[in-house]
C-alpha cells in the first residue's frame, strides 16, 4: 500500500505535466485509426515502441477493442483512448495501473495479451522489440480478421516466455500469464500490475493453470526471427479452441462443475479486491457481506452527494461567462482532491446552508455537504449559539430540525451529532 | 446542433480528463434544458439539473459500461414514462433494505434440515447475507438487473470510480 500511495503521489504530479501530450496523441490516434488495416498499424506501433511509448501504446491497444461489438465500441473508445496515455510514460504509474485493472476486470478492454507483452518490454533487450513488432503485426492481422481476443492473449503469453522470469515483475507477469485461465482477464490484470505485483500475490500463487500448447509455444517462442509466423500459428491454434483449458491443482476435483465454479470464484475475490482498493477504508475489511455493505454505502453516498449538488446547482445562477479550462485550472488548484468523501458521513449531515437569508431554501435542502469551510463555520455557528450569543439569525433556529428531520430519517445513529447543536439553536 | 464530449475512455481516478469531459457535458446539457433562462421551480431546476448531470456522466463514460447504456436508456425513457422518482427517496429505501438485512443477520437462523452440521449452516447464513446484499447492489447500480454477480462487482467498480468524478466535477461548477 506504501508503494501505492508514493506512486499516486508521482502520478498527480505526472498527471499535470501530460497535459500538452494527448493532443499529439490524439491527431497520432486519429490517424492511426481512421484507417485500420494492419500494414498501416505496424508502422505506427513500431513508431511508437521507438518513441517509448510502448505502454502507452499496448493500453491503446487494449483499448481498440477486441469484443465482439469492437467494431461498434471501437469508434467511441478511439478518442478516448489518449485520455491517459501521457500518465503512462516510462513506468506504469499506480493509478492507470488501478484503472487498468478495473477496466480488465470489468472485460471492457481486450488486448491484455499485448499489456502483458508490455510487461517484459521493460528488461527485455534487444531481440524483444522485433518480437513485439511481429507478434503486434500478428495480432493486428488477427484481430482485423476475426477480433478473436485469445490470439493476443497467446502472444502476450508469448512475449513472456521469452522474458526470463528472474526480474520480479516479469515473474509475476509470467506466473500471472501462465496461470491464466480465463485468458482475457488475467494477462490485462497482469500488464496493468506491474507496479502492483504484491497486490495479487494470491492470485499468482493460487493459479497454477497452462494452456494445452504452451508446450508448443515455448520452443518457438526463443526464436525471435520466426515471431511473427509463431503468432499467426498461435491465433489460428487459438481459435480453433473454443473453450478455456484449465489444469485442475494438486488435490482438487478435477470435475467440470467445479473447475468452472474456481474460476468463477476467483474472478469475484479478484474484483471484490479491486473493490477494497477503491472504496476508501475498506483495506481491514474481510469477508464478502460487510465488504459489500461498505460498497453500497460509498456508492449510496455517492449518489446522495450528486443529488445534493444539484440542488446546490439549482439555486446558484450557472453565469454565462463560465470558461472550462479556466475553472479546471483554477479550482484544481484550489481543492486538490476535494476531500468530500474522506470527511466521512458525519459532515453530510452538517448543514451547508451558510445564505443565512435565505431560509426558504434551507427548509427544501437536503443534508449538507462535505466541505470543510462549511464544517468549520458551521461548528463556530454552534458554538456560539450555545455561548449564548444568539448571533445565529432566526432563520436557522426553526428550520434547522426541520432540516435534519427530512433529510435522513432513516440514519438514526448518525442525526446524534446534529441534535445537541438543535437544542443549542432553539434556546 | 450541440455535440456532446466524449473524448475520454479514461477510468483514472485522478483523470482530469474524464472530468473535463463531464463538465463539458454537464454545461452543454444545462444549456440545452433552458436551465438559466426559463422561470422553473426549485425542485423542476434541481430535477434537471440532475437528469443533466446524469447524462453529462453517462455520455463522458461511452458505451462500454453496461451501467452507462442502461442509465441512458433511463434517463431517456423515464422522463416520459414515470414522473422519476427523486433519488433521496429511493436512496432511503435501499438503506432501510441494507439496515434490514443486517437487523436480519442477527435473527437469521437457518434450519438447514437436510446438512445437520453447524459449519453447513454457517455457509447458508453468508451466502443468503451476500445475496441479500447483492440484490441491494443490483438496484443501485443502473442496469444491475440482467446480471450475474462478477459482472455486477465489475461495473460497481466502474460506477463507482465514474461516481466520484461526477461529484468532483459537480463540486468543480459548484465552487467556483
Amino acid at each position: 500500500m506504501d508503494m501505492n500511495e508514493s506512486n499516486e503521489k508521482g502520478m498527480e504530479s505526472n498527471a499535470s505535466s501530460g497535459g500538452g501530450i494527448p493532443v499529439e496523441w490524439q491527431s497520432q490516434f486519429s490517424a492511426a485509426f481512421s484507417c485500420p488495416p494492419a500494414q498501416q498499424q505496424a508502422p505506427i506501433m513500431d513508431s511508437f515502441a521507438s518513441a517509448g511509448l510502448w505502454a502507452s501504446t499496448s493500453q491503446a491497444m487494449a483499448l481498440s477493442d477486441v469484443s465482439p461489438m469492437s467494431a461498434a465500441r471501437g469508434g467511441g473508445f478511439l478518442a478516448p483512448v489518449p485520455g491517459f496515455l501521457p500518465q503512462g510514460l516510462g513506468h506504469f504509474p499506480v493509478d492507470s495501473g488501478f484503472i487498468e485493472r478495473a477496466a480488465r476486470a470489468s472485460c471492457f478492454g481486450g488486448g491484455g495479451g499485448v499489456m502483458c507483452a508490455n510487461a517484459g518490454f521493460g528488461p527485455a533487450d534487444q531481440p524483444m522489440n522485433n518480437a513485439f513488432s511481429g507478434s503486434s503485426e500478428a495480432l493486428l492481422d488477427h484481430q482485423r480478421k476475426d477480433g478473436n481476443e485469445k490470439g493476443e492473449l497467446e502472444l502476450g503469453r508469448n512475449g513472456h516466455d521469452e522474458v526470463p522470469s528472474s526480474e520480479a515483475v516479469g515473474g509475476d507477469c509470467s506466473s500471472k500469464g501462465t496461470s491464466d485461465s480465463k485468458r482475457r482477464r488475467r494477462p490485462n490484470e497482469i500488464g496493468a500490475d506491474q507496479v502492483q505485483s504484491s497486490h495479487l500475490p494470491a492470485e499468482s500463487a493460487n493459479d497454477s493453470v497452462h494452456s494445452k500448447d504452451k508446450g508448443e509455444e515455448s520452443s518457438p517462442a526463443t526464436t525471435t526471427g520466426k515471431s511473427k509466423g509463431k503468432g499467426v500459428k498461435e491465433t489460428s491454434e487459438s481459435q480453433k479452441e473454443e473453450y478455456i483449458h484449465v489444469r485442475a491443482r494438486r488435490g482438487q476435483a478435477t470435475n467440470s462443475h467445479s473447475l468452472a465454479e474456481r474460476l468463477r470464484r476467483e474472478k469475484i475475490s479478484e474484483r471484490m479486491k479491486l473493490l477494497q482498493d477503491l472504496v476508501p477504508g475498506c483495506s481491514k475489511v474481510t469477508g464478502k457481506a460487510v465488504m459489500l455493505d461498505e460498497i453500497i454505502n460509498y456508492v449510496q453516498s455517492l449518489q446522495r452527494q450528486v443529488e445534493f449538488l444539484s440542488m446546490k446547482l439549482a439555486t446558484v445562477n450557472p453565469r454565462p461567462d463560465l470558461n472550462i479550462e479556466g475553472l479546471l485550472s483554477k479550482d484544481l488548484l484550489r481543492f486538490p482532491g476535494v476531500p468530500s468523501s474522506s470527511i466521512g458521513f458525519s459532515p453530510e449531515m452538517m448543514h451547508p446552508q451558510l445564505q443565512l437569508s435565505q431560509p426558504g431554501l434551507i427548509q427544501g435542502g437536503a443534508a449538507g455537504m462535505a466541505n470543510p469551510d462549511v464544517f468549520r463555520r458551521i461548528m463556530q455557528a454552534q458554538l456560539s449559539a450555545k455561548d449564548g450569543s444568539q448571533q445565529m439569525p432566526h432563520a436557522l433556529n426553526g428550520s434547522f430540525s426541520d432540516v435534519t428531520q427530512m433529510a435522513y430519517p432513516s440514519l438514526g445513529s448518525q442525526d446524534l451529532s446534529i441534535r445537541p447543536s438543535q437544542d443549542g439553536f432553539q434556546m | 446542433m450541440l455535440m456532446y464530449a466524449s473524448p475520454s475512455l479514461s477510468m483514472l481516478q485522478g483523470s482530469k480528463q474524464f472530468k473535463h469531459a463531464i463538465l463539458k457535458n454537464l454545461l452543454l446539457g444545462l444549456r440545452k434544458g433552458g436551465v438559466a433562462s426559463r422561470d422553473m421551480s426549485f425542485h423542476e431546476r434541481k430535477n434537471a439539473i440532475r437528469h443533466a448531470a446524469d447524462a453529462a456522466l453517462a455520455t463522458a463514460r461511452g458505451v462500454a459500461p453496461c451501467w452507462s447504456r442502461s442509465l441512458t436508456a433511463e434517463l431517456s425513457h423515464g422522463r416520459h414514462l414515470r414522473h422519476a422518482k427523486s433519488r433521496p427517496s429511493e436512496c432511503k429505501s435501499r438503506s432501510k433494505m441494507v439496515c434490514k438485512n443486517k437487523i436480519l443477520r442477527r435473527s437469521l437462523r437457518p434450519r438447514p434440515k437436510s446438512k445437520a452440521t453447524a459449519k453447513a449452516a454457517r455457509v447458508v447464513v453468508a451466502r443468503t447475507m451476500v445475496r441479500r446484499r447483492a440484490r441491494a447492489l443490483r438496484e443501485i447500480v443502473p442496469g444491475g438487473r440482467g446480471m450475474d454477480e462478477c459482472t455486477l462487482l465489475g461495473e460497481t467498480l466502474d460506477y463507482a470510480v465514474s461516481l466520484k468524478a461526477q461529484v468532483d466535477a459537480m463540486q468543480l461548477l459548484c465552487y467556483c
